[in-house]
């Protein structure tokens, strides 16, 4: 399945764009989309390390699994405050 | 009914301090978060904050939850500043009305130390040499 992923910040610059989409298998977790990303854009793979995937606006580890149709975005270190 | 907020432009501090007071509380406990002119030595000239809002206000529902179920807080008040910000200006107030402040102290403590862990919101540092950078983490 294709999954669009939103893109913030550095990641944003990074990428040049506010989203990317990566296909994966059906039933596949965060850490399949990790390995996805680096194997589709690896523009974006040295800038992985430290970011956090959201699923449905809540973080999840890498077992968690891509809900279809859940909103997915990539979540570098956070500095707000 | 707290106060949750991402908004553009000044941070209106007495309204939002008017909002959170409450008559039966006696503490109204304040983080007001500024923008520093320096950082690692560096001079800064300005900043940027961005956000994915509705994850973030969603992140900052979910502390002011905890903050009302852990302590006898009357009413959260939590605002956000995003786009530009000048040296001085605030970036985040964080109010709670508490019946009394010793309790009050812990909980702005755990609110601000919270935000910055789990509210996605990012700073882009702008430079007095011209170049910028994200922060990553704080």
């Amino acid at each position: 399945m294709r999954v669009e992923i939103l893109l913030f910040a550095s990641l944003r610059e990074l990428g040049g764009a506010s989203s990317v989409a990566v296909e994966v298998e059906a039933g596949a977790t965060i850490g399949d989309l990790l390995q996805a990303i680096r194997e589709q854009h690896p523009n974006l793979s040295g800038a992985l390390p430290g970011v956090r995937v959201a699923v449905g606006r809540e973080f999840g580890d890498p077992a968690t699994p891509l809900a279809p149709g859940a909103e997915v975005a990539l979540i570098p270190p956070v500095s707000g405050g | 009914m707290n106060t949750i907020e991402l908004i553009e432009g000044a941070i209106d501090i007495p309204a939002t301090l008017a909002k959170a007071a409450s008559p039966d509380c006696g503490a109204l406990v304040t983080f007001l978060g500024t923008v520093r002119n320096e950082h690692y030595g560096r001079a800064v000239r300005y900043l940027e904050y961005s956000a994915y809002a509705p994850m973030a206000l969603a992140k900052m529902d979910q502390i002011a939850s905890e903050l009302t179920s852990r302590w006898p807080i009357t009413h959260v008040a939590m605002v956000h500043r995003l786009g530009r910000l000048e040296i001085g200006e605030a970036s985040i107030l964080i109010a709670l009305s508490l019946p009394h402040r010793r309790e009050g102290f812990d909980a702005l403590r755990h609110a601000i130390d919270t935000f910055k862990q789990a509210v996605p919101i990012w700073k882009k540092e702008h430079f007095e040499d011209g170049t910028a950078i994200w922060v990553e983490g704080s």
